[in-house]
């Protein structure tokens, strides 16, 4: 007991953190509900990207010749001078393989990805861009690319703060761990919703703030740190900390798979390619490298290097070098949930969410305390309702009618929020605030349906030959359920609730 | 021992711990300052442990520690929200509630504005100083330095931007960043 106590932080320190939490909290609590619900989502972002553009004939297993060919075909019809050039081998989340080309001219902007089928025949581009925008949100937030990770890293930097002002400002940590007061008093509810989730889940919110901020602030950091090294400048850092490229210098020939295959089963039996990539294809500098995943380890690949004869050349130490170096690499699974297979994925969908509705009580917390029902208010329910509204109508209008799925989010989002004013109480509005919110959800449910059966109709997809994609359409339709159940019930089925707003 | 049925194991081995920690914070809340209680405490504790640690010899083979180091973590988490899901108390009477429209501001636009300025690029700056510095101290290789740099840095802005927020004396966690880059610039330059 007296230890615990002593562990109880000071009456004013507590006011203290829960003021800086309140402030920090409010003030991005929008854009951290956003990084947080697209974040839970797109765990399973190869399976959208999968379900976006379905293919025929799906394979888990492609040849060497297959490779070869798909890389001879796409450097034949290459109109650009090629810097790299990609093999990405199919895998279970995404059982199809695809090439890309990252041409020598960065201005260039044409197709560089497409699909290859398991005979190695270069089909059509790869092209989802209801994936890529919710990938982008969760990124970039739709922001040009070097501002917006920033951001999205700050936001990450901003989280640790939250959690460790979080835990000061939270006294009753051990006494109230398993409390929660559902019903009555909504400022009650909020609060023991948020501590509950965010105080048994603090491993991973710590976790994946960290990984996140650090993805997503490498590149200031770096300038930073370039600044004040003598010594050493960025590419110079990122050489030490990741490793660096092999030189070579030698007669261009074509690039040996079959040899490299071999070699590489042999040096390492456990490890799985992810990809394989021709550096400076067709010139003396070129050479090979494979990504593979070893069994166990959280390091996002090894990278093994070969001539195109198919000579080892080394690996980059990513499995076996510094501890700096493996931590640095193992971020990306970490944050990203991949590893441990589709359970870990669920479970960090879960825990998403879960960060999600902890950021939406964190903002109903402040204003039920307060009590304070202004328009703010209004407009803060209006967002969280309106933001898996706006993301199933970007599916929708994008998949069917190949609008941008940018454009339709943003607009359907700010529309949704906005109408969402007319019910506040002052308003003459049609509806009443609750009712409006109840309609959201259920329009987010019917929008996702008919995104999921327009989709399947679109592309031909049946339910015995395709059962995946009917069945991944059917795991979104079910995140929508969610909101429209009455959790409360559960509970206390035989009494009659007051509210009937769900959790 | 199949790969399915060793993590279910493992999974049933985190339900138990939790359940553990459950029965201990129900020892804790009743105040009883006997003896006893503290020692069943302790046991409960102890075998909480040894759950968490039977857990891990389940999952550690066919995943290995890395993997098992975060299932443990993880799994831990849904299992109590389930635990906390099962004690809920609801109550179903609403009391009326006075609302309100609007609240007093607190503070200038101006303090505001400053504070936002200090924790955005101010204590950004102050952050990846103090954790270069604190990583050159510490570590040896600089390859490792760089990289506990780069992880430090968003828990020091967190720290210092949410600091900003919350104290009334501005002054306090002001000279909090002017030490940072005082003490950091002797080690860097």
């Amino acid at each position: 007991m007296s230890v615990l106590k002593k562990l109880t932080p000071s009456q004013s320190l507590v006011k203290q953190s829960l003021r800086g939490h309140a402030w920090v909290g409010l003030f991005w609590a929008a854009l951290l509900y956003l990084i947080c619900l697209s974040g839970a989502l797109v765990v399973f972002y190869p399976e959208m990207e999968r379900w976006e553009q379905p293919m025929k004939s799906e394979y888990q297993q492609i040849s060497d010749q297959a490779i070869n060919s798909a890389l001879h075909q796409v450097q034949a019809d290459s109109l650009h001078v090629l810097d790299s050039l990609y093999f990405i081998y199919p895998n279970q989340d995404l059982p199809r393989a695809h090439v890309s080309a990252v041409y020598q001219d960065k201005s260039i902007e044409t197709e560089s990805e497409w699909w290859v089928d398991e005979r190695g025949q270069v089909k059509e581009t790869v092209s989802a861009p209801w994936t890529e925008m919710m990938t982008h949100l969760h990124i970039y937030l739709h922001l040009p690319h070097t501002l917006g990770i920033i951001i999205v890293g700050m936001l990450g930097a901003m989280m640790c703060g939250l959690l460790i002002s979080g835990v000061l400002a939270h006294p009753n940590l051990f006494k109230d761990a398993f409390k929660l007061r559902l019903g009555s008093n909504r400022h009650l509810e909020q609060t023991d919703i948020h501590n509950r989730l965010s105080v048994w889940s603090l491993p991973f919110f710590f976790v994946v703030s960290l990984t996140g901020a650090y993805i997503g602030l490498f590149g200031v950091s770096l300038v930073v740190v370039d600044w004040f090294e003598k010594d050493h400048d960025s590419e110079q850092i990122i050489s030490e900390v990741f490793g660096g490229d092999p030189e070579v210098q030698e007669p261009m020939v074509p690039v040996d798979l079959a040899a490299i295959s071999t070699d590489l089963k042999q040096r390492a039996p456990g490890a799985e390619p992810i990809y394989l990539v021709i550096q400076k294809p067709q010139t003396e500098g070129q050479y090979v490298e494979v990504a593979a995943t070893l069994p166990q380890r959280l390091i996002y690949s090894e990278i093994y290097r070969y001539h195109s004869d198919g000579r080892f050349i080394d690996y980059q130490h990513l499995s076996d070098g510094d501890v700096g170096r493996q931590v640095a690499y193992s971020s990306y699974r970490v944050h990203f949930g991949h590893f441990g297979g589709l359970a870990t994925k669920i479970l960090y969908l879960l825990m998403g969410l879960a960060m999600a509705v902890i950021t939406v009580t964190g903002v109903n917390m402040w204003f039920e305390k307060r009590k304070l029902y202004n328009r703010w208010y209004t407009l803060w329910r209006g967002f969280v309702w309106s933001t898996p509204l706006a993301m199933a109508t970007s599916a929708c209008l994008g998949l069917l009618f190949l609008l941008n799925p940018v454009w339709v989010f943003w607009s359907a989002l700010v529309l949704f929020s906005l109408l969402t004013l007319c019910t506040h109480k002052q308003v003459e509005g049609l509806l009443p605030q609750r009712t409006w919110i109840f309609y959201l959800k259920w329009a987010t449910f019917v929008v996702l349906v008919l995104t999921v059966v327009g989709h399947s109709l679109n592309h031909d997809l049946n339910l015995t030959e395709h059962g995946w994609y009917w069945l991944f359409g059917l795991g979104a339709v079910l995140l929508a359920v969610m909101p429209l159940i009455n959790f409360r019930r559960m509970w206390r089925p035989v009494v009659k609730p007051v509210t009937e707003e769900p959790l | 021992m199949p790969v399915f049925a060793s993590y279910l194991l493992a999974l049933l081995c985190l339900v138990a711990a939790v359940a553990c920690w459950r029965q201990a914070q129900v020892f804790y809340r009743q105040k009883s300052g006997t003896e006893l209680a503290g020692w069943w405490r302790l046991a409960l504790l102890v075998v909480s442990v040894s759950l968490l640690w039977a857990a891990w010899l389940l999952w550690s083979p066919a995943q290995g520690t890395e993997f098992t180091l975060f299932f443990i973590l993880f799994h831990s988490s849904w299992l109590a929200w389930l635990v906390v899901a099962l004690q809920a108390k609801v109550k179903y009477k609403s009391k009326p509630v006075k609302t309100v429209e609007q609240l007093s501001a607190e503070k200038s636009w101006w303090y505001k504005s400053a504070v936002l300025f200090l924790a955005g690029p101010v204590a950004l700056l102050v952050s990846i100083m103090g954790a270069l510095a604190l990583s050159q101290v510490v570590i040896e290789l600089k390859s490792n330095q760089w990289v506990l740099a780069f992880t430090l840095m968003p828990l020091v802005w967190g720290g210092l931007a949410v600091w900003l927020a919350a104290d009334r004396q501005i002054g306090r966690p002001l000279t909090a960043l002017v030490v940072i880059v005082l003490c950091s610039s002797v080690v860097l330059l």
